[in-house]
């Protein structure tokens, strides 16, 4: 199947700035590839070289094994819908669309026939006449989609395009999307910073950060399985601790945090030293703090917040660290106190908890920025949903 | 002073000194104009209405060689100067727009210069090169055009620049995304959407050259290369009859509907926002 892409070794500078600082990723024929990243890291210049609008400052982009790194964009078998969506203002939608026919040697009833295809694809038949600016955002969208897709690319690549989309249409659509591909079978290279949105539509996902690729993993190994601290803080709410890596121990690593010695069962268990554990809000186990013993560490609550189906609960454990778990709402009530200030025993499952190794300076200082950022944000929605009687 | 404490007052002083203003500004046009339908020789007191002044058998715009000749002359000029600084401006804007290197910047400055000299230094500049520089061309219409379209080009330029920065890039590269060539990304996408602020600026260019006076004064030779303006001039403290005001008139109605058809085409395809600061730079 055609359609895929081999990024070698690829860099692009701006004058002094390292845009893409030298990345390798293959993309697989037919896969919903997703690069993500915070704004800044790369991914829409790499988008923008494999379509052909930055020429790069060195490496090779390969499609279907031919180097096209230095082919002028319209004579590229890819075709890209752009996050403002581009559509010809003094065209109509079927113009539009048939724009790029006329680049195919086609007849006029096959291009005819075209773009009622690629029309009736995304249900915009009935606007065909209809000038770009007198449609919807989320139609516009379409008709970009439909421009793209009729010339039948062998790789389309997506610039953030539900980015300008309310919330709602942005959720419909990414199902839309990804059950388009999957029944087209094209490659798509798509582009965002929306961590939930590449996790529901990706089947791989790349995540960049300071124009390098820290991990690219289908969307289920990027959860469970981050690689980097990075990656962890990037996509999902990470507890990360300070720990020292004292050994392995057989399928485990033993770490020390503060004065207890937990056991690891993932990650880097060969570490030595300085290392981060990482665990998941909703591994951690809340027990009652008469609780001890291995694989526990004592917290007093700071914050409880009700969010329907789970309570996120803040707790200060020992050491000073600030550690968000999730427990599951079963309807019956908790059976440990969650109020401000009830004392507590957090259990840390070996399964659960994650070495990871300490990241090249570049990326911890990256990393510390994303937490602060990451802590804001959780206090803003605390506030934003806890009733005023539990605001501390 | 109440009404500056008052701020859900309505302002009626600032309506009472626009008001005022305006009339100061359009009263003496309009009498000026009125006086062209005189029936009779002076230009201060009304003694009827009548046409003689456009199409009466002596003296009128239409019948007396010296009026007729320098309205044609001007509209020559005119035509010349939209027919060469249009093209020729549309391309510098585009030039101007993809160059983005070393220079670019105070090119772009001195684009603007001839926007700010004032028009005797440049008269004078010009009328100086055309003596000394270029003997071979000398003075007379080609001058003029020449003159013109040095001045008028900025006005196209700044017009259809603005125009391209609003328009930005993403046209161009979905147009090459979608397989169109170098050639057709400027023929089926950028100039269709530059074509607005190309009759814009065809208007505006239209109209400076009719109102000009300074350079075309400067580069004329003899008779024939009387424009409009000059003929005003040169009459106004002489021996001057409503066919004056007439031949004026008609240079007025000429501006006035150049740029309102040029404000309703900007208008129509490039939405009211930049019209507004179309007709801004207009004046």
């Amino acid at each position: 199947m055609p359609g895929e892409i081999q990024l070698e070794e690829l860099t692009k500078a701006f004058g002094e700035h390292m845009a893409v600082a030298g990345i390798d990723v293959d993309m697989p024929p037919g896969e919903f590839f997703t690069l993500l990243g915070p704004s800044g890291c790369g991914k829409t210049t790499t988008l923008r070289m494999i379509a052909g609008f930055e020429r790069p400052t060195s490496g090779r982009i390969l499609l279907d094994g031919n180097d096209v790194a230095n082919t002028p964009p319209h004579q590229r078998n890819v075709n890209t819908v752009f996050q403002s969506y581009a559509l010809f203002p003094h065209l109509d939608v079927a113009k539009n669309v048939a724009f790029g026919l006329k680049y195919h040697k086609l007849g006029k009833e096959e291009r005819a026939k075209r773009v009622g295809e690629a029309l009736e694809l995304v249900n915009l038949t009935e606007y065909a006449h209809r000038k770009a600016d007198q449609l919807s955002g989320g139609q516009q969208q379409r008709v970009a989609l439909a421009r793209a897709l009729v010339l039948r690319p062998r790789v389309l690549l997506l610039d953030e395009p539900l980015g300008a989309l309310d919330a709602q249409l942005r959720k419909n659509l990414q199902v839309e999307l990804k059950a388009l591909q999957a029944e087209l079978g094209i490659t798509f290279v798509f582009v965002t910073h929306d961590q939930e949105e590449a996790l529901t539509m990706s089947d791989r996902i790349a995540v960049m950060n300071k124009g390098l690729v820290e991990q690219a993993a289908s969307p289920r190994s990027i959860y469970e399985e981050p690689t980097t601290v990075f990656v962890a803080e990037f996509l999902g709410v990470s507890n990360l601790l300070e720990a020292e890596a004292v050994g392995r121990e057989g399928a485990s690593c033993a770490v020390r945090i503060g004065d207890r010695v937990f056991r690891c069962g993932q990650g880097a268990l060969d570490a030595v030293g300085e290392v981060k554990v990482m665990i998941r809000p909703e591994r951690i186990v809340i027990e009652p703090h008469a609780q001890t013993g291995d694989e526990r560490l004592p917290g007093i609550v700071e914050r409880s917040v009700f969010l329907g189906g789970s309570h996120e609960v803040h707790v200060r454990v020992l050491g000073g660290e600030l550690m968000k778990a999730t427990v599951a709402n079963d309807g019956a009530p908790p059976p440990v106190s969650l109020e401000p200030g009830a004392a507590v025993s957090l259990r840390l499952p070996p399964e659960a908890l994650r070495v990871l190794r300490p990241s090249e300076a570049g990326t911890e200082e990256a990393a510390d920025e994303e937490e602060t950022m990451h802590v804001r944000v959780t206090d803003d929605q605390l506030s934003a949903t806890a009733p005023p009687s539990a605001a501390p | 002073m109440t009404w500056l404490r008052n701020p859900w007052g309505k302002p009626r002083w600032l309506a009472l000194i626009t008001g005022i203003y305006v009339l100061w500004a359009v009263v003496p046009v309009l009498i000026a104009i009125a006086f062209a339908f005189n029936a009779g020789r002076s230009r201060t007191t009304w003694q009827g209405f009548s046409l003689r002044w456009f199409t009466g058998e002596t003296g009128s715009v239409l019948h007396d060689p010296a009026l007729r000749d320098a309205l044609e002359h001007t509209l020559l000029l005119a035509v010349i100067c939209v027919a060469v600084a249009v093209p020729l401006g549309v391309a510098l804007a585009l030039g101007l727009q993809r160059w983005r290197g070393r220079g670019s910047g105070s090119v772009n400055s001195l684009m603007l210069l001839p926007l700010v000299t004032p028009e005797i230094v440049m008269g004078v500049a010009l009328l100086l090169l055309f003596l000394r520089v270029f003997p071979g061309i000398g003075l007379g219409t080609e001058a003029q055009a020449i003159g013109q379209v040095t001045f008028t080009l900025s006005y196209v330029v700044v017009i259809v620049r603005g125009r391209l920065v609003s328009i930005g890039p993403e046209y161009e590269e979905a147009a090459a995304d979608l397989g169109a060539p170098p050639r057709d990304q400027l023929f089926r996408v950028l100039l269709p959407l530059l074509a607005p602020a190309i009759v814009a600026s065809a208007a505006v260019a239209f109209a400076i050259s009719i109102d000009d006076f300074v350079v075309t004064q400067y580069l004329s030779s003899d008779a024939s290369t009387t424009t409009v303006s000059m003929l005003l001039y040169s009459n106004a403290r002489g021996a001057p009859t409503p066919a004056l005001n007439a031949i004026a008139t008609v240079g007025l109605v000429i501006t006035l509907a150049t740029l309102a058809a040029a404000f309703f085409v900007y208008r129509r395809f490039a939405g009211g926002k930049e019209a507004t600061s179309l007709a801004t730079l207009e004046v």
